[in-house]
């Protein structure tokens, strides 16, 4: 589902070039859940969102569902996007002047033909917020939000799931739940590529890899 | 979800920015519709002092006009064709022309129809010894009336009318010979059937008698021939003497025009200088109303100009402060697949509203306040609908909406320009 290949990407910050992803390569298969860990600044979320088209490479290629999406236009890719891939990040990001039905609704206007209020509705009683569906943000519990961070990332059937830290903000019983439905979305022929530094988060994962300084590294290996 | 519904509730949850945005449109707005309210009801009220003092000023001259012909009848005769070779001096000094001229001489005065002059009358004169009548002097007038074909004046009442073979008396010869209205009485040999009198005038008048033109001519020895033509100048807007004296010495080259001074003629002249009068305060009150009105469009050329300046920098700056406010909100909507036109359009209906709505609310107070404001000055005469003008709505309904996304143009770029994954990582 995704491919990396040789995945390079340079900063140039005030202290000169920062490599923060170093010829780095993968593969995330179908009905796999693979989990990222490292520490702050080895290139994950760097790595998340090229993977995510939001962030051009300067080197290696990324191919999702046999799409390449660098070779895009910007609108082909911002369409390719809101058909394949689904987001979660550890601050949600939900919108705050929407409620939750319509927060979940908001992936709709990048595809405006498709009709979604079904989806959306089986979303959210999926997620257990039919009670809480007229609610703002600000008005909902933090496991609340990221569940409709979650019901808003899966709206338009995505084939691939990227998540930053998803559990960071959130308490046991809600982590539970959310990485619950990871697993979940992987085994019904999803994939998901989840960023996080909880190792327990990561056991959920069917594979973890581990990043130092934009590479790849073993725990095993000595290198510390 | 769409971009209109996305509009919609984002300001629902902005509302004060959203307010602050639209009170400035409305005041530019405002400013603009109210300031040229307030100079088309300046126009209403000059056009309407400017036509009121015009009925006036012709009221008053139609009211001098008529009293100019009622002094017109009173008096008479106003002007004196005489014979080119006729000694002033001695004229003024006996009272009567001693040359003679044609008597066609006013027919073809009549056929020149001169607009200025009626009452053609032509007249021969003489002093003679009236031996019937113990050989007293008198003055011997001949007299007929000829009025040129177009429509004219009423006849003057001093202009004698006498028959063939009738007599008219002046008043000291009546008096003195004492007849009855239809007596008889020897003139140079003719009989002639008493007419009447004229009453006393104190002048050459009261020993006068009036015959027939052509009889006086055949006593006299003088067939077709007279001595002086009679004749009124009747009211002109533009009274000239000069001019008319050289066109009727045109018209009878051997003539000389002389202008008889009375109170018809001095009105005359007063109605001239009225009228002047009138048409000096006419200017000077459309010169006023032009100042005025100069001085209005300079403060409204700079008022407008800086209240629209002012109200856009405020609507750039509460658009960057919302765009800066709202910058994960837009970065998770590119993430979600918006395309940068989307994030675009986020802004600019956003702004598009912002203007339609403060154009019409603005242009409705601006034209109510001007209107109150010229009520209350008394400077509209006409109805509110009068000062309407749908050229203003229309530039303010499309100025309004054309300032406001000028003035997000660049938050919006800003907005659609900023990278998505910058503002993640930042998050």
């Amino acid at each position: 589902m995704l491919e990396i290949e040789n995945l390079g990407k340079i900063y140039n910050g005030p202290d000169g070039v920062l490599r923060a992803v170093d010829d780095v390569s993968f593969h995330v298969r179908t009905g796999e859940f693979v989990a990222m860990q490292g520490a702050s600044g080895s290139g994950k979320t760097t790595i998340l969102l090229c993977a995510g088209g939001l962030q051009v490479p300067d080197k290696g290629g990324i191919i999702i569902d046999g799409m390449a999406p660098y070779r895009m236009t910007p609108d082909e890719r911002a369409q390719f996007r809101a058909s394949t891939i689904g987001f979660v990040f550890q601050q949600f990001h939900l919108i705050p002047y929407l409620s939750v039905i319509d927060n979940v609704l908001a992936p709709s206007g990048a595809l405006p033909d498709q009709n979604v209020n079904g989806r959306a509705q089986e979303l959210i009683e999926r997620f257990n917020l039919s009670a809480r569906s007229d609610h703002k943000p600000s008005e909902l519990s933090t496991g609340e939000q990221q569940r409709t961070a979650m019901a808003r990332a899966l709206l338009n059937n995505p084939k691939l799931l990227l998540a930053d830290e998803p559990t960071g903000n959130l308490d046991k019983e809600n982590a539970m739940i959310v990485l619950n439905y990871l697993i979940e979305f992987a085994e019904s022929g999803g994939a998901v590529l989840m960023v996080t530094h909880s190792e327990e988060a990561a056991l959920y994962a069917h594979r973890t890899i581990h990043l130092r300084t934009g590479k790849f590294w073993h725990p095993s290996d000595n290198n510390d | 979800m769409t971009i209109r519904n996305l509009v919609r509730k984002e300001i629902k949850y902005h509302k004060l920015a959203f307010v602050l945005c639209l009170i400035s449109v409305i005041v530019a707005t405002g400013v603009f519709a109210g300031e040229l309210t307030v100079l088309k009801a300046h126009d209403i009220e000059t056009a309407s002092i400017l036509t009121e003092k015009e009925m006036q000023t012709e009221a008053e001259m139609e009211q001098m006009e008529a009293y100019y012909r009622r002094i017109m009848e009173e008096h008479g005769f106003n002007l004196l064709v005489l014979p080119k070779g006729q000694n002033l001096d001695n004229f003024y000094a006996e009272g009567y022309a001693s040359k003679f001229m044609p008597e066609e001489y006013v027919d073809r005065l009549a056929e020149s129809d001169i607009p200025s002059i009626a009452h053609l009358s032509p007249v021969i004169e003489q002093k003679i010894r009236w031996q019937e009548e113990y050989n007293r002097t008198i003055l011997l007038l001949g007299t007929r009336y000829e009025v040129p074909s177009i429509e004219r004046a009423t006849k003057p009442r001093s202009h004698v009318e006498v028959a063939p073979g009738r007599i008219v008396l002046g008043y000291e010869l009546w008096d003195s010979l004492n007849p009855e209205v239809g007596d008889t009485v020897k003139l140079l040999g003719e009989r002639f059937e008493v007419d009447g009198h004229q009453p006393q005038r104190g002048t050459k008048e009261d020993i006068t008698v009036w015959i027939d033109l052509e009889q006086a001519q055949n006593l006299l020895g003088r067939e077709n021939q007279i001595n002086a033509i009679q004749a009124v100048q009747t009211y002109s807007t533009e009274p000239d003497f000069s001019s008319l004296r050289e066109e009727i010495i045109r018209i009878l080259p051997d003539t000389q025009v002389v202008i008889l001074e009375n109170e018809a003629t001095t009105l005359l002249k007063a109605i001239d200088r009225s009228k002047a009068m009138a048409e000096f305060s006419l200017a000077a009150e459309q010169e006023d109303r032009s100042k005025l009105r100069v001085g209005m469009e300079t403060f409204a050329f700079w008022l407008i100009p800086i209240v629209s300046i002012a109200s856009m920098a405020l609507i750039v700056l509460l658009t960057l402060a919302n765009v800066r406010e709202r910058s994960y909100e837009i970065a998770i909507l590119r993430t979600l697949g918006y395309r940068s036109r989307q994030i675009w359009s986020l802004i600019l209906t956003k702004a598009l509203l912002l203007g339609i709505i403060g154009a019409t609310l603005g242009y409705t107070i601006g034209f109510l306040a001007a209107a109150a404001l010229g009520a209350g000055l008394g400077s509209i005469s006409g109805t509110i609908t009068s000062l309407f003008d749908a050229r203003i709505f229309v530039i303010t309904l499309v100025a309004a909406p054309g300032m406001s996304l000028f003035a997000s143009l660049v938050p919006a770029l800003i907005a659609a320009r900023r990278d998505p994954a910058d503002i993640l990582r930042e998050g």
